[in-house]
Parts: structure tokens; C-alpha cells; sequence
């Protein structure tokens, strides 16, 4: 018998290049099991997200301070439908002047002077601006649905010079609740109070702002209504996905209560 | 009409397992995966981690198979991803040491004489080599990388590569004359009693 002298590095890719070793038949099943545990990762992960995001509201929607379900209430935005923001000055307040202002006015100072100043002056702005738009928006769906509201709150533009701090009181009845249609039972709940910060000791005039939660909804629903979070204050968003999204956590919420 | 698609060709296969369809994944796996076992048996030295290896480069291939452009053979795509995913093993579980070794005493020939030394013997002769030895052999003259792409793949350099290599051939040629001889001493002792 003649044996071949070979390389060894032939030697080897000759008879191993192609060895075929059988492996055991658990190899398979092994494949298709980290297939389908993979597969439902890929529910896992939106169901996650949506959680997380419900979660993130509720602890959001609950951790609000009284200041902040005034300003959400001043600050409601379009198109988000359950809600709606009036607001109503006394008539005897059509010439609504701060202390504040009156002090400057007084000492000839430019109430701008101080960065403190412009930053709330900025602020009340903001507030106006955003009051304004909303009334005007409510105005206009008011319109459109006047025969299905028979309760529906009235619209009362203001020119509001507000300043100082926003507190939570008791609802005030005045004449033009009366006036307007508008009963204490109705607006039981909703209704806020602008005031100078020093308006209990002080001579300055006083204005009310009430604000009314809904158009035809009782005083509990109004009562138990919870602010949105400032963050979502804004106009209503253009993609249709998050509008959606916006849709579908806002129908959780519902569901939860 | 056509319910069943009919699948005649390699082509038809990788189609029909880029649709994801289980029956046309089991066929490219039988088809394959002999051979790739064979490859992660001789780079793991065990049939417990080359399994894991198989099922993992196999998951891989089911995975990414919608990205094979058709460019080369598929069976080299497939060997591809097989012999990665080993080398991605080995380096996780820190198997693989690598000593600079002197190349200047190893570059010797390496031509042996046999002819009855089968694939069997011989896989178990690179199982018996170190984990180190036996990778960059395994790259080098079966697979066919060159010592640029291992030291690139294994993070070494081109030397360490080189004397890792003939550090494996010195003693693999050592042990088929160990076999040899053993074999000749059987054979002359037979025909001796005869």
C-alpha cells in the first residue's frame, strides 16, 4: 500500500470542508421556539409603551396643585370637546385696576422696569391671549349647537387686567349669573376667582372670573372633571397618528373612571 | 389555481423563506444543516455548544435572510453567519487565549503521509487541539481567511495569527504520525502472526 505525501492543510479542507455531522432533532424545535418567543416580543413592546403612557397621565392628572387646575382651566385648548372655558366679569368692574398698577401709574414708574415684571406681564399676556382665542372658539361652537344646549353657560367677552394670585373658591353668585341664565347649581364647582394678591385688606377693585366645565353637563360631572395637563395646552396636533393616539388614552381614561 | 407554491429550485427556496413560510425553513434546514453542524462541531470541540451555536446561526439566518442579494453562492452566505456566530461564541465565553508564540521555529514543512485517516478521525484530532490553535487552523486552511482577516475578526495580530497556525499543524502532524505509527504496528504485527 503507497501512501500520498499531502499537506496537511490540504489534508483537512479535503475530508472536513464538507463533513456533515447530523445534530440532534431537538435543533429545530430550539429554532422555531426562539422564533415565536421572539414574535411576542413585538406585541410586548407597543403594549408597553401604552401602558407607560397611561400611567404617565393618570400620575400627572392626580399630582396638580390647585394652581395649577386654574391655569389648566384658563388654558384649555381647542378641539379637545368635553370642555369648555367662559369667563364672566361683574359689570361693576368694567374699569378693573390692580394695586399694583395703580402704585406704578401713581409714581410715574414703568411697571416693565424689573425682569419680575415683564415676566408676569408676559404671563398675563399669554393668559389673555389664550382666553380670548378660547372664548371665541367656544363662541363659535356655541353657535353652531345652540338648539341642543338648552343649559349652555353665556359668552361674555373680558377684558381682564389680571394680577396677583389664582385661587379656587366657592362660587360667587352675582347679578349677572342671573342675568345671563346662569344658575349657582350649574356652576357649582367651576368657578375660579382672580384677585389682587393683598384684595382681602386692600381697597383695590376685585373682579370674578367663573369659569363653566361643559356645555350641558350636570354640576357633579363639572365637579369631577380633572384638569389637563399644561403640557397638552397647546393647539391640537397636526399629525393624524397622534391625534389618534391622543384619542385612544383619552378613551382609556373614560374607561377607567 | 395554485394553492401550493411549488418549490424546485434554491431560489424558490430562499423566496419562499423570505415570505417566512415554516415549510420552506425546514427545507433549507435539512438541506444545511448537516454540514453546519460540522462546522461548529470542529470550532466549539463539543456537540452541547456547536448545537447552541447551530440554533442561534440558524435564527440569525431566518432573520436577516430577506437581505441575501443573490450575490455568491447562498451555501457560502450560510457558512458565513454559521462561522461568525461560533467565533462571536467562543470570544463570549473568553475561550479563546492567544499567546504570541515564536513563528520562526514553525515554519517547517508540514507534509504528512497517510491514506487511511478518515473526516471522523480527523475531527477528532483538531477537537483535541486548544481552542486558540484549533480556530485559527480552522479559519485558515479549511475556510480559507487569510491571516489579515482573522487577526481582524479575532482582534490579534497577523504574527500571533501565523504562529497560532503552525503551532496547530506541528502538533496535528505530530498526532497522524502518532496514528500512523500505530497503525503500521498493527498491520506489521498482524501480517507477522499470520
Amino acid at each position: 500500500m503507497t501512501k500520498q505525501n499531502i499537506h496537511i492543510d490540504r489534508l483537512f479542507k479535503d475530508k472536513l470542508s464538507h463533513h456533515e455531522v447530523a445534530p440532534s432533532s431537538k435543533a429545530w424545535e430550539r429554532i422555531q421556539g426562539s422564533k415565536t418567543s421572539r414574535g411576542w416580543l413585538w406585541w410586548l413592546l407597543p403594549l408597553l409603551l401604552l401602558g407607560g403612557f397611561v400611567g404617565y397621565r393618570s400620575m400627572v392628572l392626580v399630582s396638580h396643585s390647585p394652581m395649577d387646575k386654574a391655569a389648566v382651566l384658563a388654558h384649555e385648548p381647542k378641539g379637545w370637546g368635553t370642555q369648555a372655558t367662559n369667563v364672566i366679569a361683574e359689570p361693576k368692574d368694567t374699569e378693573v385696576r390692580t394695586n399694583t398698577s395703580k402704585v406704578f401709574e401713581d409714581n410715574h414708574l414703568n411697571p416693565m422696569n424689573t425682569p419680575k415684571e415683564k415676566a408676569q406681564s408676559t404671563s398675563e399676556a399669554n393668559v389673555k391671549s389664550i382666553q380670548s382665542k378660547n372664548t371665541k372658539q367656544f363662541a363659535k361652537r356655541r353657535s353652531q349647537s345652540k338648539s341642543k344646549a338648552a343649559n349652555a353657560s353665556i359668552l361674555a367677552d373680558a377684558s381682564l387686567d389680571m394680577i396677583g394670585s389664582v385661587a379656587v373658591s366657592e362660587p360667587i353668585s352675582s347679578p349677572i349669573d342671573s342675568a345671563v341664565g346662569l344658575s349657582e347649581k350649574t356652576n357649582a364647582g367651576s368657578a375660579i376667582r382672580f384677585a389682587d394678591e393683598n384684595s382681602e385688606t386692600s381697597n383695590a377693585p376685585r373682579f370674578k372670573v367663573s369659569v363653566n366645565l361643559g356645555q350641558a353637563g350636570s354640576a357633579e360631572e363639572s365637579a369631577e372633571r380633572l384638569p389637563i395637563d399644561p403640557k397638552y395646552m397647546k393647539e391640537a396636533p397636526k399629525n393624524p397618528f397622534v391625534r389618534a393616539f391622543q384619542k385612544v388614552s383619552e378613551w382609556v381614561k373614560n374607561w377607567r373612571k | 389555481m395554485r394553492f401550493f407554491s411549488k418549490i424546485d429550485t434554491e431560489q424558490d427556496l430562499i423566496a419562499a423563506c423570505q415570505k417566512g413560510k415554516t415549510s420552506a425553513q425546514r427545507l433549507l434546514y435539512d438541506k444545511h444543516s448537516k454540514k453546519m453542524f460540522g462546522i461548529c462541531l470542529r470550532y466549539m470541540g463539543n456537540a452541547f455548544e456547536a448545537e447552541d451555536v447551530l440554533v442561534m446561526a440558524f435564527t440569525r439566518i431566518f432573520e436577516h435572510i430577506g437581505s441575501y442579494k443573490h450575490e455568491g453562492s447562498f451555501e457560502g452566505w450560510i457558512r458565513k453567519i454559521v462561522v461568525n456566530e461560533a467565533l462571536g461564541q467562543l470570544r463570549k465565553k473568553g475561550r479563546v487565549h492567544f499567546e504570541e508564540l515564536e513563528t520562526a521555529d514553525y515554519n517547517g514543512h508540514f507534509d504528512v503521509q497517510t491514506d487511511r485517516l478518515g473526516a471522523d478521525e480527523l475531527m477528532q484530532l483538531i477537537k483535541k487541539l486548544p481552542d486558540g490553535y484549533r480556530t485559527v487552523f480552522s479559519m485558515y486552511a479549511i475556510e480559507g481567511y487569510s491571516h489579515q482577516e482573522i487577526a481582524d475578526k479575532l482582534g490579534i495580530s497577523e504574527g500571533t495569527s501565523k504562529s497560532q497556525l503552525n503551532r496547530a499543524r506541528a502538533q496535528l502532524k505530530e498526532a497522524i504520525e502518532a496514528l500512523e505509527n500505530r497503525d503500521q504496528l498493527f498491520f506489521s504485527t498482524s501480517t507477522n502472526s499470520h
